[in-house]
């Protein structure tokens, strides 16, 4: 007991005094240097943080465009090998008995062709101008309340239900929006709201008007047609009413998450008429794998930074300790322990590295996040946010102290375990 | 109190070997005055380090209060010159970051006295070296004189056996050198034990006992 005591009080006299001679070095310390210093542990915290987010940050906002313009919190959609979702009505009317969903939207799908410009077509000869994408059949106010379809119209109007006979094409399938594919898939020419375009689906066609244009940056918008599920109803050949998707929206202030809510349709054996994944789930593996790369190159730009702010913090407390190597000498000559000089700079890398973090974060959270939330950065394919996981941001922090800590204490310790009457007399 | 025996101390590099101390045998009693003079290069310095614990001897024995000091490890010769001893240096040698009262508190933080209570005695003991009206001022704020009264408060605050002073007057104006005296003669009347080097006769005549080092050997006592 008395052996543990007298190493705690030895070692708290140490951080003591370590403390003491820290506070009054950074005090009495040249102010423009100590800004310099703190300046560059902030840009590197920064650049820590900020270039794995806004890498990160593309894919998560594909991802969460993906959410709330398609998916929903859960999707349900055909198993493998099937045509449609089997029990479609018994699913809607569970689904709209359960609290904690705000919004549905059924969709029908079916692949089928656009001709747009057959009537001014005088060569036929000529290639026809047709498009093949999936034509899907909504509740245009379902599908509005769900997705916010009506917002991506950035030519023409909205579906409505009442009306008969109109569509709503994705940009990509327009030449003039998708030019940047080449020839990677058909487009149409020169459609604009108000031209006559044939749809073609199985073997029926039928003449609709263009209401509008959607521009997203979901491929699952931009690159499909839409139109009220009764005009769907009468275009296809279609037996049964199933449905092909459905989309489901929960509530804000709700307790129902989308984990809860797939597993009591699990329960509900729905899992053997359809697929029905989280969102997340329902992320493209591909962008998942992206997302994992973008995040390792952002971690190991970020590293290079950490090494850099390491060496500064090395050359900087060298050059103090070089510098002060008399004084230091002189105070191992009174009696002040090695330990106690060299935790003095150790406590002086801390405080640089933890101010300069303290600020790169007050930066991040305060100014970028809300910066980058408000203006996302625009990629073709999605809205760049940045994302910073609280976790991850305080075990960056944690490791620019880490590395700052040991940065300072190997050129401390190289200085003070030299010979004491060497140093005294500057030998 | 102090026991030397048969010391020397030859430092070496790599092409040459010099003999600084050649077989010194000196006793100094508890409360004694003692003065180290000689020519330069005699070698007072480098035997105040070896009885300082500032260095190692080549060989030969140092006793300090019935303790051989060859046989301390690193870390008691530090709690030793820590406790027991206390230094004087030519140059001041005060921190300078660190505010007079500050240089003089930084033993007794490391002793382990709380903040306020190191304050406090170091407060007392500058105010009884005549430096009460100093207390927060920086060394580059105050005078030769002034700075060696700061380091000897430091080097008395934490009431050490032995004061070593090592040329204590060389940088300081006739004034400031006598008033460090008359602090050291203070000392001495309450028992103070103080071993001091100097090249100045008329310091030297403030101590009790003189020994001359010539070329690394005591060749007279006063």
């Amino acid at each position: 007991m008395k052996k543990g005591k007298s190493i705690t009080n030895k070692w708290t006299n140490i951080l003591r005094v370590g403390w003491f001679l820290a506070k009054h070095q950074i005090k009495n310390s040249n102010k423009s240097t100590t800004f310099l210093i703190v300046f560059i542990m902030m840009l590197t915290f920064l650049n820590l943080v900020v270039i794995s987010g806004v890498l990160v940050g593309l894919i998560e906002g594909a991802n969460i465009a993906n959410k709330e313009q398609y998916t929903g919190d859960v999707f349900i959609s055909t198993l493998s090998g099937k045509t449609d979702i089997d029990h479609t009505n018994e699913i809607e009317s569970t689904l709209r008995k359960i609290d904690g969903i705000s919004n549905i939207s059924i969709r029908y799908a079916k692949g089928g062709k656009i001709e747009a410009n057959y009537k001014t077509r005088r060569d036929f000869s000529e290639l026809q101008d047709i498009a093949s994408t999936q034509i899907v059949g909504i509740s245009p106010e379902e599908e509005d309340k769900l997705s916010g379809l009506s917002k991506y119209i950035n030519e023409g109007s909205f579906l409505n239900r009442e009306e008969s006979g109109y569509i709503l094409i994705g940009k990509n399938l327009l030449h003039r929006y998708s030019e940047a594919f080449g020839d990677v898939f058909a487009s149409l020419e020169g459609v604009y709201p108000g031209d006559e375009v044939k749809i073609t689906v199985g073997e029926n066609t039928k003449t609709f008007i263009v209401k509008g244009i959607i521009s997203s940056k979901v491929d699952q918008v931009s690159l499909r047609a839409f139109i009220t599920k009764e005009d769907f109803f009468r275009l296809v050949d279609k037996p049964n009413l199933n449905a092909n998707e459905i989309s489901i929206k929960l509530s804000t202030n709700g307790t129902m998450t989308a984990d809860i809510l797939k597993d009591n349709l699990i329960k509900s054996n729905f899992s053997l008429d359809a697929k029905i994944q989280t969102a997340t789930e329902a992320i493209p593996e591909f962008l998942n794998q992206i997302r994992l790369a973008f995040e390792l190159l952002g971690n190991v730009i970020g590293l290079i930074g950490i090494l850099v702010a390491s060496i500064t913090i090395f050359i900087v407390i060298f050059i103090n300790a070089v510098t002060r190597k008399k004084y230091i000498g002189i105070m191992k000559g009174i009696g002040i322990k090695e330990r106690a000089i060299e935790v003095s700079y150790v406590f002086q890398s801390i405080f640089y590295a933890s101010l300069g973090g303290l600020l790169g974060l007050l930066i991040t959270y305060v100014l970028l996040v809300p910066f980058f939330n408000a203006y996302p950065l625009n990629f073709p394919f999605s809205d760049g946010i940045l994302v910073v996981p609280t976790n991850g941001t305080i075990l960056k922090f944690c490791l620019l102290l880490f590395v700052t800590l040991i940065a300072g204490y190997i050129p401390a310790r190289r200085i003070v375990k030299k010979n004491t009457l060497d140093s005294i007399l500057g030998r | 109190m102090i026991i030397i025996k048969n010391l020397y101390k030859t430092y070496k590099t790599k092409h040459l070997e010099t003999s600084v101390l050649k077989g010194i045998n000196l006793e100094v009693s508890q409360g004694e005055f003692l003065g180290i003079m000689g020519k330069s290069g005699a070698g007072k310095s480098t035997l105040m380090y070896q009885i300082g614990l500032l260095d190692h001897p080549t060989s030969g024995e140092i006793i300090l209060n019935n303790i051989n000091t060859e046989k301390l490890s690193m870390e008691e010769r530090t709690k030793m010159r820590l406790l027991t001893l206390g230094y004087v240096f030519q140059d001041y040698a005060l921190i300078p970051e660190l505010s007079a009262v500050e240089n003089v508190m930084i033993p007794l933080l490391m002793m382990g006295e709380s903040l306020e209570n190191a304050k406090k005695i170091s407060e007392d003991m500058l105010i009884k070296v005549g430096l009460g009206h100093r207390i927060e001022n920086m060394p580059s704020q105050l005078s030769g004189g002034e700075q060696q009264r700061v380091s000897i408060a430091r080097a008395m605050a934490h009431k050490p056996k032995i004061l070593f002073a090592d040329e204590p007057t060389a940088n300081l104006d006739s004034v400031s050198g006598k008033s460090v005296i008359e602090l050291f003669q203070e000392f001495h009347k309450k028992g103070q034990t103080i071993i001091m080097v100097t090249h100045e006769e008329e310091y030297a005549k403030y101590c009790e006992r003189i020994i001359y080092l010539e070329d690394g050997k005591i060749v007279k006592e006063k």
